[in-house]
């Protein structure tokens, strides 16, 4: 019998004690260690999905790490789990988008219209409030750093990283957690969910800028 | 390994979201995104540039479809599309309009003084320097820009004939508005295609309101185009524009 139609009598496969277990195990003989190993995976699984666009990459993690479990659970030798993980998240990842794909053909069907211009509104709204919770030289490095364009966008940056006496790397990913919290804050405001954000709270806490 | 340092191309980073590097090379990057937290934090920097630079029409019309396709845009009303035009128009108007303004005056004031109907001007535009470390394919690329203003086309004033010189690799149309909405709609239809920009983002610039598109020279023939703009809130008049592209 065929692994489909055994998980169609049974129902979808689901993640046990076993399948747990040989999973942990997998990423670290220490539970600590293995526990640890885990969320690090999971973080990172996220950011991938959300890279590629996945409006749930945390259902998508869920999926990655199951099919990972199932595997090892039935015995499956993985010696490199990353390269293992990265390779069944490719196969996720895919599914995914085919299956947006085609719940966006359908509602094509039914709506063929841009959004209302109220929503834009709504959203400038949000976002005029959550730069306000900004402090003002925040405010002013995301205006400097996001409204260049082009080769005037390359060279603001280097000379924002050389006032601020950081590298480009460092003032790039700094703009980027900062950017991925407004958004974060503005989607809390408005009511909608998560899209690519790591995890995090939904205040605009500047500490970690 | 493919992928050097922290540096991707925003080529390859297009080609690797829309899976067209080689299968060896795909999983290199998948497996170095779960690995590397530097890696993957540049991969989305870049692709958060990548969407500025769709949301603020800032890419010809066919790298659009691929930078759309690419981010796994919804379409217009995607979640960060929107998020991206509204950020984008707050920073603008946080200061941004001001520290462009040379750029603007540049592009603006041979049409205002002159008061034509057609402005071609074109000159060598040089992608971001990322692109071209990075031995990316575009290379130098001549832009030939036509700036369309309203008082002197509205009405029937007939066809306009717009010569593209030799060389130019993408067609630039600047639309000047006299409406007040955020956003409007553009199609341009010609032989045998018919091209549609939804929701083009309003942009002002000393005053001027304009929407702008691009049109890769290679996507041209030579024809009657017919160029409709409208708003979506019906805030810009419907407006028609009647050109002969010689695009030889």
């Amino acid at each position: 019998m065929s692994e489909s139609n055994r998980e169609s009598e049974s129902g979808p496969w689901q993640l046990d004690a076993t399948a747990l277990r040989a999973l942990l195990g997998a990423l670290d003989a220490d539970p600590g260690h293995a526990a640890r190993e885990y969320e690090r995976l999971r973080r990172r699984l996220v950011r991938y999905f959300g890279l590629h666009g996945l409006p749930h990459p945390f259902d998508a993690v869920d999926e990655a790490f199951n099919r990972l479990a199932k595997r090892l659970g039935e015995g499956e030798p993985v010696r490199n789990v990353e390269a293992y993980l990265a390779g069944i998240a490719r196969l996720v990842m895919l599914e995914q988008r085919q299956k947006l794909a085609r719940e966006r053909q359908m509602l094509l069907r039914l709506v063929d219209s841009p959004p209302p211009n109220e929503e834009d509104d709504r959203m400038l709204r949000a976002l005029e409030g959550c730069l306000g919770e900004l402090s003002e030289e925040s405010r002013a490095l995301l205006t400097r750093y996001y409204v260049a364009r082009g080769m005037e966008r390359i060279r603001a940056r280097e000379r924002i990283a050389r006032e601020l006496g950081v590298s480009a790397n460092s003032l790039r990913n700094r703009m980027l957690r900062l950017r991925q919290r407004l958004e974060r804050a503005v989607r809390a405001r408005l009511g909608e969910s998560e899209r690519d954000g790591l995890p995090a709270d939904d205040t605009l806490n500047e500490e970690n800028d | 390994m493919p992928v050097d340092g922290n540096e991707i191309s925003r080529g390859r980073l297009i080609g690797y979201l829309l899976g067209e590097l080689a299968a060896e090379e795909l999983a290199a990057i998948d497996e170095r995104v779960l690995r590397d937290d530097a890696f993957a934090e540049a991969l989305e920097a870049l692709r958060t540039d990548l969407l500025d630079e769709y949301a603020l029409g800032t890419v010809s019309a066919s790298e659009r479809e691929r930078i759309g396709r690419a981010l796994n845009l919804s379409g217009e009303a995607d979640a960060s599309l929107r998020f991206a035009r509204a950020l984008h128009r707050q920073l603008d108007r946080a200061g941004g309009g001001r520290q462009r303004a040379w750029r603007v005056r540049a592009r603006w004031a041979l049409p205002i003084a002159a008061s034509v109907l057609l402005v071609f001007g074109a000159w060598r535009y040089w992608p971001a320097a990322h692109e071209s470390r990075n031995g990316s394919a575009l290379g130098r690329e001549t832009v030939y820009t036509l700036l369309l203003r309203p008082a002197r086309l509205r009405g029937a004033e007939g066809m306009r004939t717009v010569q593209i010189p030799a060389g130019v690799m993408t067609l630039q149309v600047q639309i000047e508005l006299r409406g007040t909405g955020p956003f409007a709609e553009v199609s341009l239809q010609g032989p045998g295609q018919r091209l549609r920009f939804r929701h083009l983002p309003v942009r002002t610039f000393s005053g001027v309101r304009f929407v702008q598109f691009s049109v890769p020279r290679s996507a041209l023939q030579t024809g009657r185009y017919t160029l409709e703009v409208r708003s979506p809130d019906a805030t810009e008049a419907l407006r028609h524009y009647s050109l002969w592209i010689v695009a030889r």
